[in-house]
């Protein structure tokens, strides 16, 4: 076995080495155009993530976002430009 | 390569000096409430409101729901408008937010294991509640309900689309609807079930091409809350 363990102070295990822990990479705003951004660290594993409207409550519209390698892309599709507003974008790895 | 980083048995970095480790810092419930969102078809909705950095919400309950949109409308502060159909009035809702760790949010004078980045932030604290994944498994789609079982004429403007689909492939018509996969985990265990929705504006009865079309895979993390 190789790795790093952790204990609480109860003698539990709390970090074990075969454990997958989740990471932040980085927030990204998606402009109201289609576009692209590199992520750095996309090679650390497997990438997830989250987007988020920074409109209106009721006009939550994010654009689809998709990431191949390090090339996080998103387009707005049928989504009208009244109904675009920059959306937030946070990248995790695992 | 210079500095620390921890590789588990899979050889994935589990904390390194570079990337912020995520920590569990929110843990608390809600309580499901019928909404008027869509008024053909019951639905019941927990609002979930809160100040947080880059927010992941993990979160269990005991009928399928899912995260039907999200929005951060202020700098830090986040609403989460978590549905489900199944649930009824009354129905809790479990939910912890992880954030990428802060020092602050480490009880000081801490003990055991720190990692600082070149810039002096702290990227791991092995006091900190971790994002510790389990599972990720992924659910093929089925369509288990449409909102009408004929068609909603009318555009409902409440029904804005946060996950909006391509035109029909060969016809062009633009479907409003949005895909919503719900999981429910059932106790204190991994074992959990899933469920999807579909909510659909058609502007003509759906037929089996829609359908086929509407339809994606969905992946899931699992998360061990254990003690959170």
């Amino acid at each position: 076995m190789s790795g790093c363990l952790i204990w609480d102070a109860s003698g539990n295990v709390k970090l074990n080495t075969s454990d997958r822990l989740g990471r932040f990479l980085g927030t990204y705003t998606a402009t109201t155009s289609d576009s692209s951004v590199t992520v750095t660290g996309a090679d650390q594993g497997d990438v997830v993530f989250a987007v988020t409207s920074t409109g209106d409550n009721t006009l939550g519209a994010v654009p689809h976002v998709v990431i191949s390698g390090s090339t996080l892309s998103w387009t707005w599709g049928d989504i009208g430009p009244a109904y675009r507003f920059p959306a937030i974008i946070q990248v995790f790895v695992h | 390569m210079t500095g620390l980083a921890v590789i588990n048995d899979s050889y994935t970095t589990q904390f390194d000096e570079n990337f912020k480790t995520l920590n569990c810092t929110q843990h608390s419930t809600a309580t499901m409430t019928q909404t008027s969102a869509w008024p053909t078809t019951p639905v019941q909705m927990a609002t979930l409101s809160f100040y947080a950095a880059a927010p992941l919400i993990a979160f269990r309950c005991a009928y399928p729901a899912v995260v039907w949109k999200y929005v951060q409308d202020s700098p830090g502060h986040w609403i989460y408008y978590i549905v489900s159909q199944q649930a009824t009035s009354g129905t809790s809702l479990e939910y912890w937010i992880f954030e990428p760790i802060l020092a602050s949010q480490i009880a000081t004078p801490s003990v055991g294991l720190e990692v600082y980045n070149a810039s002096g932030e702290l990227t791991f604290s092995s006091e900190m509640k971790f994002l510790k994944i389990t599972d990720t498994p992924v659910k093929a789609a089925v369509i288990q309900c449409l909102l009408s079982a004929t068609r909603i004429v009318d555009y409902n403007p409440d029904l804005q689309n946060p996950n909006p689909v391509p035109g029909h492939p060969t016809t062009g018509q633009t479907a409003d609807s949005f895909k919503m996969v719900g999981a429910a985990v059932n106790g204190n265990t991994v074992s959990y079930s899933l469920d999807t929705y579909d909510f659909i504006t058609y502007w003509g009865t759906p037929d089996s091409t829609e359908v086929s079309w509407a339809q994606t895979p969905t992946s899931y993390i699992l998360v061990d809350v254990s003690g959170y």
